[in-house]
């Protein structure tokens, strides 16, 4: 049967073991299983080299190789008969297959240990099907994923970006499509706080009651495979968790055994999805500057295909520049008038929120409710509400508040307002910050207000 | 002053693993330096300490018995799914046929094995169930020489050799 590479794609997804047997110049043959075959181009594959072994040693002496791969979905074989070319050491390829091993790495534990050295490129010379390794008809090879739901989710959005009045709009409208059109039920948009270290989880969809103990969550930069999309400013999709994970923790237990345990660190446990199997993390940029990230997640180990890969980095794309346009607006409102004071509280139900200065973070009634900038913000308007009465707020004075710490542009206020807004929303829904026109916004408060300061806690 | 009791090659430890359930490789190659890939579906260890036996589906054999007939060395990777546990065999086949049908259901049972194993990690059984199992070839092989195969720094490192 002829078949091109492209049309193997599910093969090279690593949810199933591939095998490559290569043999030494005396005839030695060697085999050894692989845990992902590369797609490079039509005609060539790379396989990852993390630790220098006898399948390289004899690659370099005899190029020949059979490498035997499995479709995830039907379980037919391919056998690729190949030929080692060259390794590359720096590169988009390399940079590409790095991502993921640094990824799983983090996660593991194991940054810096385990990492890859070189991507392996390998020449198709033919590919062959193994007649008769299944019972019933064989299955056709899988054409190049197309999903005409994903690029009708890209067309909605694209189209509706642009009227959206703001960015909490631009966000639900996202989120939803991704659901309802696209048929990705569980999806976040993160962004990176004020140290730029970190980013934090302002808008969700799918997660239920954990979503909104997830509002405000947060990833270090290279933590994970989030951290690690986001830092590298690369997309990562990942499938078949549970088995990268697996993978990870055989090598780390090796690196214990042999008396390497001292290096490494405790094991990350992923946010999100409870038993997710699949993820693609997209990262935001404009101008090579990380605005946020968007991740989908999904318990089904193939929900992403490089399909969804390709055409969800232009919804990407079309979102980072929504959402960094709307940044650049934020700096270009008019100076507000002066803010009339607003109605009294109303006497009955009462809310205590403390202010920790040490480290920003607000709680209400012990519970904590944010921190950092969006703490910082929600103090102000408490305490503007409680000692002036005052109920409405414009964007531009929190931007020019020097005590606030933002920056004089490019300052995210609006996203910050978002994930302030929807942590309100969930933990203390008598306190409400409704939009009144652009820049500009009101304090609902339906309780009465009992406000504390600390040192820490 | 070398053992007048040596280690066997294949200790009990690893005999027990070698039995599975568990994913097999065999390499070859054809005398000409080009190597083959195919997979196993069983192997078990023999009464002698140092013999196993491998089976493979018929239609997955043909290039690895002609590769046997020009060149008998073999290499076999055995992986425990779930652990990602790997030792790779090396060594010589020393028979090659078709396996006699009283095999049968020890295939069948070692096969239902595997498939619980791989239902653990959380692949399909209607995937497993079309795997066919029969005709099958059999190989009887020496092991000369026992890899650590397991991913890590320790990947390629020497357990044992034949003296």
């Amino acid at each position: 049967m002829t078949v091109a590479l492209q049309a193997l794609s599910r093969c090279f997804q690593g949810l199933l073991p591939s095998a490559i047997a290569t043999c030494a110049p005396d005839g030695t043959p060697n085999v050894t299983f692989l845990s992902q075959v590369y797609y490079v181009d039509p005609t060539h594959v790379a396989l990852s080299c993390q630790f220098f072994n006898k399948t390289r040693r004899n690659v370099g002496q005899n190029p020949h190789a059979c490498v035997e791969v499995l479709d995830p979905v039907t379980l037919e074989a391919w056998k690729l008969r190949v030929r080692f070319t060259h390794t590359e050491t720096q590169g988009r390829l390399f940079d590409e297959m790095d991502l993921r091993i640094q990824a799983i790495a983090t996660v593991t534990g194991m940054d810096g240990v385990f990492k890859l050295i070189g991507a392996d490129v390998y020449e198709v010379l033919e590919i062959e099907s193994v007649a008769g390794f299944l019972a019933g008809p064989a299955a056709a090879p899988s054409a190049p994923e197309f999903s005409l739901s994903t690029l009708i989710g890209v067309q909605v959005v694209s189209q509706q970006i642009n009227r959206a009045r703001d960015l909490d709009e631009s966000l639900d409208l996202l989120l939803k499509t991704l659901d309802e059109v696209c048929g990705f039920a569980h999806a976040m948009v993160l962004l990176p706080d004020e140290s730029g270290r970190r980013l934090v989880a302002i808008a969700s969809r799918g997660y239920g009651a954990l979503g909104k103990q997830g509002m405000g969550a947060e990833v270090g930069l290279g933590d994970g495979f989030i951290g690690a999309a986001a830092e590298q400013q690369r997309v990562l999709r990942v499938s078949n968790i549970e088995n990268e994970l697996r993978y990870g923790r055989a090598i780390r237990q090796q690196v214990e055994a042999r008396g390497g345990g001292g290096t490494l660190r405790p094991e990350i446990p992923l946010p999100g999805l409870p038993g997710v199997q699949s993820q693609l993390a997209l990262p935001l940029v404009v101008q090579e500057r990380l605005v946020g990230l968007l991740a989908l997640e999904s318990r089904d180990p193939l929900a992403f295909g490089s399909w969804d890969e390709a055409v969800l980095q232009i919804l990407a794309n079309h979102i980072a520049i929504a959402m960094d346009r709307n940044t650049t607006r934020e700096d270009e409102e008019p100076p507000a008038p002066a803010a009339a004071p607003g109605p009294r509280p109303p006497a009955g139900r009462r809310r205590a929120f403390t202010f920790f200065r040490n480290d920003d973070c607000v709680f209400v009634d012990g519970e904590y409710l944010i921190r950092n900038v969006p703490g910082k913000i929600l103090w102000k308007l408490l305490t503007s509400y409680q000692r002036d009465g005052r109920s409405e707020f414009s964007n531009r004075e929190l931007k020019l508040d020097p005590t606030l710490g933002l920056p004089p542009v490019k300052s995210n206020l609006e996203s910050r307002l978002i994930l302030l807004r929807r942590r309100l929303e969930q933990q203390c829904s008598d306190i409400r910050l409704v939009s009144v026109r652009r820049g500009r916004f009101a304090l609902e408060v339906d309780c009465a207000l009992e406000l504390l300061e600390k040192d820490n806690a | 002053m070398a053992s007048p009791f040596p280690m066997p090659l294949l200790t009990t430890d690893l005999r027990q693993f070698l039995d599975g359930p568990n994913s097999i490789i065999v390499g070859t190659q054809d005398g000409r330096l080009m190597p083959e890939a195919a997979r196993a579906l069983v192997l078990r260890c023999g009464e002698d300490e140092d013999h196993v036996t491998l089976w493979l589906p018929i239609s997955d054999a043909a290039r690895t018995v002609s590769n046997l007939a020009v060149d008998p060395r073999i290499a076999v990777a055995v992986e425990r799914p779930s652990l990602h546990k790997t030792r790779q065999l090396k060594g010589v086949s020393i028979k090659v046929g078709n396996a006699s049908a009283k095999r049968r259901p020890m295939l069948n049972e070692a096969f239902e094995a595997f498939t619980q194993e791989c239902l653990a990690i959380g692949l399909p059984r209607r995937l497993l169930d079309r795997v066919v199992r029969w005709p099958a070839t059999e190989i009887v092989m020496r092991v000369t020489a026992v890899f650590d195969q397991t991913p890590g720094p320790g990947a390629g490192a020497l357990l044992g050799s034949a003296p």
